[in-house]
């Protein structure tokens, strides 16, 4: 047995206390003078000394439960033979590569470190937003990259290994150990039995590093002089100091202005919107002069110039005057309604009481097409919905129920149909297309959970049914404020428009959703190479952002995304650990396998100790009430 | 209004202990609205009205022959008893609970009846003891006598534990003519045991007063805990809970101050007892009756 905090033990000496109090302090209360004790018989004293007996026993359950959560605190654990008793530890030198190691001179002092530290049975890794086993000779190559490093993986990643390895493992960390990486604390970094941790610092002090911490730019604009683009400077442990930052666009500086940041401060730039060409343009922002740490001086993203995106509308002119009129309004001339013989051509429909042969339209949105379908009550006669075939149980019609009106009671507030539309407050509907949802998702329903909104997938398509007409009778919800925002995030959800993120930190994983063909895409990385192909995303397959720049995704239909990735910005910090942390950092990470990976398997027993203090506690509550009571009588 | 001069804690703050007599017996004769020289002797002091009896040969019979009514015919004192006070000077006796300390009411009280009696010219005498005779002032209507006994009063602090045997048989040796014994004493001892001792006096013809000091304390103890009672004699320590203190204490104290009683008078003794925290008067007034039933 064994113990991982033994310093609690010292708590020990609060068992003093209750010793004080029962005994010291009873056996000796206050003494008064008393003109004689005649009257007093030795003998009755006797059932004082019999209670003090009693107390004994309520003092032994008191000092048992100080003690057992004092030794719970000092995290008791049995120590077993192990597997990998006695046998020798295998070193692993593991070289931080993340972005902050790119600031001058550490990634040479990493390497120098980790060649001192390879011993012919040695193995290398890399370590940033993951841990990768290297070749020895990589060494001499090993760069900076553009991730942010997490102990939080390291720790999973050295358990993994050393499971692999069934052998104790010392593992070498030699990294710049930034403060905030360790944001989380070391309890990030608790490392499996059997694993020791030795830190080898490359970063001496705090570094004054400034960085253009983010950019924010539409990622999608009708004109090209529209965009205008906002940037953040940022100082790290900085003084005060005039920057330049450029904008740059397709690889030409378009833009220049000079800024004040404060010290260990923030200032915004802004530029007004560049002329940029029809499609994706590729775009920076970067800081002269440069600093010791290059990734982080420059923010990349993308903008793209496209004509506006067409929905094609089917149905009554009312409604479609309303979702005209709220679609200019709200997105300035990046959706345009078009009219009904070219609607394949169009990212999404919109059908209201009216649309194209089913099957025609069934196949469109199944290629990827957007459907807001606005039931009617010819839809009713049906019986079911177009394209989706969710069934129509009837119509229920407010009138004839006592409130006079329905109002939207469950709304999932996680979609922005709803949330950007304050959640439909105060619309009025009176007549509802009762449709059974089925596999759909409701986003919004009446009290009675008759849907008011469907969200259902369709092939690849997405298609959106709304229960209730937009004639302007069957309910109020065009003349209210949430149908603006309500057609605005309808119509970007049906034409794509959601997936435009313009950034994405590095080391960040492109996840597609598994078996969706909707998500079927070919990923270019920075240099054109394929990352991923069609069948790949297709099955679900990830693929991490490992490098800065432009990666392309291709989807076909006019649906291709550029991502712009950066270095993380949690690296530009440059901050190291206290050194006082630092050399506690090894002990918080491995205390039970200090002996340097020798140490056997332990069993925490902490759980068993604390039933053993409720159970010593509960004996004391009855003790202790059974004392008091009796006293009382 | 004299009355308060007999409170106990104003005495206390009397500096001068013949003051704090004066203050006493004046004030107490005061509020009997009598003259305090009043006595046996052959200057006529005043008339009272005769009560059963009461000795006719100090019956007025001239004023009976006048009004038909019997009247005492009393006289301006002239020493003819002797006032011996045994003063109990034991360790027990510094106990105070609140106010005043045992030996120091005692000490009001030696000192008024002393004062009384030298007003009325009596012989006045003392004896302190504890387990042992401590002073000695043997009784004398000398002049200068009331300041020796008075010096002697004051020299009494509690000394170490009570023995009523040994003092008492030396008391014999001294108290060879008949008088009146006053005992102040808080008498922890077995009351058989004190009133065996003392009844030897009374036998030789002494009126014997015991003046039973107590500090209320004493018979309605009240601890808030468990105390250690140290005994203020024996130096002995007992742990004594609340309980006990509240119960069968006061119901062996009840039965002791019964018994001391209840044996006094079956020995012809006169008991008194006195509460540190009473006025001092109702002590006078039982000293003066018994005074008053000697001839």
């Amino acid at each position: 047995m064994g113990l991982l905090a033994p310093w609690f033990l010292a708590g020990l000496g609060l068992l003093a206390l209750p010793v004080y109090l029962h005994l010291l302090r009873r056996s000796r209360p206050d003494s008064k003078q008393f003109s004689s004790l005649m009257f007093f018989e030795p003998g009755r004293q006797a059932e004082l000394r019999r209670r003090r007996l009693d107390y004994l026993a309520l003092l032994a359950a008191r000092l048992l439960l100080l003690a057992l959560i004092i030794f719970a605190f000092a995290q008791p654990v049995i120590r077993s033979a192990s597997v990998s008793a006695g046998a020798p530890a295998l070193r692993l030198v593991v070289v931080d590569t993340s972005a902050s190691m790119g600031f001058r001179g550490r990634m040479e002092e990493a390497r120098r470190i980790a060649s001192g530290l390879l011993t012919p049975q040695a193995r290398l890794a890399a370590f940033d937003s993951r841990l990768r086993l290297l070749d020895r000779a990589e060494l001499a190559r090993l760069e900076a990259g553009p991730a942010a490093n997490s102990f939080a993986e390291l720790a999973r990643a050295l358990r993994a290994f050393h499971d692999e390895q069934k052998q104790p493992v010392e593992a070498h960390l030699v990294s710049d150990f930034q403060r905030s990486a360790l944001a989380g604390g070391f309890a990030e970094l608790q490392l499996p039995e059997g694993v020791s941790l030795k830190v080898h610092s490359v970063a001496q002090r705090a570094e004054p590093n400034w960085t253009v911490e983010s950019v924010r730019a539409p990622a999608r604009v009708r004109h090209g002089r529209e965009a205008r683009i906002q940037a953040v400077i940022a100082g790290f442990r900085t003084q005060a100091q005039t920057k330049t930052a450029v904008l740059r666009v397709a690889g030409r500086d378009a833009a220049r202005q000079s800024v004040g940041v404060p010290p260990e401060g923030r200032a915004t730039v802004e530029f007004d919107g560049p002329d940029l060409p029809y499609g994706f343009s590729e775009c920076s922002v970067r800081l002269e002069p440069g600093d010791g740490l290059a990734g982080d001086d420059e923010f990349l993203f993308a903008i793209e110039r496209t004509d506006p995106l067409t929905l094609a509308w089917f149905g009554d002119r009312r409604a479609e005057n309303y979702v005209r009129s709220a679609l200019e309004a709200a997105a300035g001339g990046l959706f345009a309604l078009g009219g009904g013989t070219a609607w394949q051509q169009a990212r999404a429909l919109i059908a209201a009481g009216s649309m194209p042969a089913e099957a025609e339209l069934a196949a469109a949105v199944r290629r990827g097409m957007g459907l807001l379908l606005v039931l009617t009550p010819a839809d009713a006669a049906r019986g079911q919905v177009p394209v989706t075939g969710q069934k129509i149980a009837g119509t229920r019609y407010a009138a004839r129920s006592a409130e006079g009106f329905f109002l939207a009671a469950r709304t999932d507030s996680t979609s922005p149909l709803i949330d950007k539309a304050g959640a439909w407050q105060g619309v009025r509907f009176y007549q509802v297309l009762a449709v059974e949802p089925g596999s759909g998702r409701v986003l919004a329903a009446l009290s009675d959970g008759t849907p008011l909104l469907l969200e259902q997938r369709v092939g690849d398509g997405t298609v959106l049914v709304l229960a209730s007409p937009l004639d302007g009778a069957a309910n109020d919800f065009p003349l209210q404020p949430a149908f603006v925002p309500f057609v605005e995030q309808a119509a970007r959800l049906l034409t794509g428009w959601e997936d435009s993120t313009a950034s994405m930190p590095a080391g960040e994983m492109l996840v597609p959703a598994a078996g969706e063909r909707a998500r079927a895409y070919e990923l270019l990385d920075p240099r054109g190479r394929r990352a991923l192909s069609f069948a790949e995303s297709a099955r679900g397959a990830s693929v991490e952002l490992d490098q800065t720049g432009f990666w392309r995704v291709l989807r076909g239909g006019g649906r291709d995304r550029v991502i712009a990735v950066n270095i993380d910005r949690r690296e530009s910090d440059l901050e190291p650990l206290p050194p006082e942390s630092l050399e506690m950092l090894p002990a918080a990470a491995s205390a039970a396998s200090q002996s340097g990976g020798g140490a056997p398997p332990e069993k925490p027993l902490a759980l068993w100790v604390l039933a053993a203090a409720l159970a010593a506690a509960l004996v004391e509550a009855v003790l202790a009430s059974f004392y008091l009571g009796k006293e009382a009588a | 209004m004299q009355q308060r001069f007999l409170d106990p804690q104003i005495l206390a703050g009397i500096a001068n202990l013949e003051l704090t007599a004066k203050t006493v017996v004046e004030g107490f004769i005061s509020g009997l609205h009598r003259s305090p020289d009043y006595g046996f002797s052959q200057e006529f002091a005043e008339y009272r009205p005769y009560v059963p009896g009461d000795d006719l040969r100090y019956v007025d019979w001239n004023v009976y022959a006048r009004t038909s009514r019997l009247y005492l015919k009393r006289f301006r004192g002239e020493t003819n008893t002797r006032l011996t006070i045994l003063l109990d000077r034991s360790a027990s006796m510094g106990f105070q609970s609140r106010g005043l300390r045992k030996i120091d009411y005692a000490r009001f009280l030696a000192a008024s009846l002393g004062y009384l009696a030298h007003q009325q010219r009596d012989a006045v005498g003392l004896i302190a003891f504890d387990d042992e005779v401590r002073d000695y002032v043997e009784p004398s209507s000398r002049h200068g006598q009331w300041v020796k006994v008075l010096h002697a009063i004051d020299r009494a602090e509690p000394g170490r534990r009570t023995d009523y045997t040994q003092p008492f048989w030396h008391f014999q040796q001294f108290l060879r003519r008949r008088g009146i014994v006053l005992v102040v004493s808080d008498f922890f001892a077995p009351a058989r045991d004190v009133v065996s001792t003392v009844a030897p006096l009374r036998q030789r013809g002494n009126d014997v007063i015991l003046m039973h000091v107590l500090d209320p304390e004493e018979i309605e103890p009240e601890l808030e805990g468990s105390r250690v009672l140290i005994d203020m004699e024996t130096g002995q320590e007992m742990e004594v809970h609340p309980a006990y203190a509240a119960g069968p204490y006061r119901e062996k104290m009840r039965r002791h101050l019964e018994e001391m009683e209840s044996l006094a008078q079956g020995a012809g003794l006169s008991y008194h007892r006195s509460l540190t925290s009473e006025p001092l008067d109702e002590a006078l007034r039982r000293y003066l009756a018994v005074r008053e039933g000697r001839p």
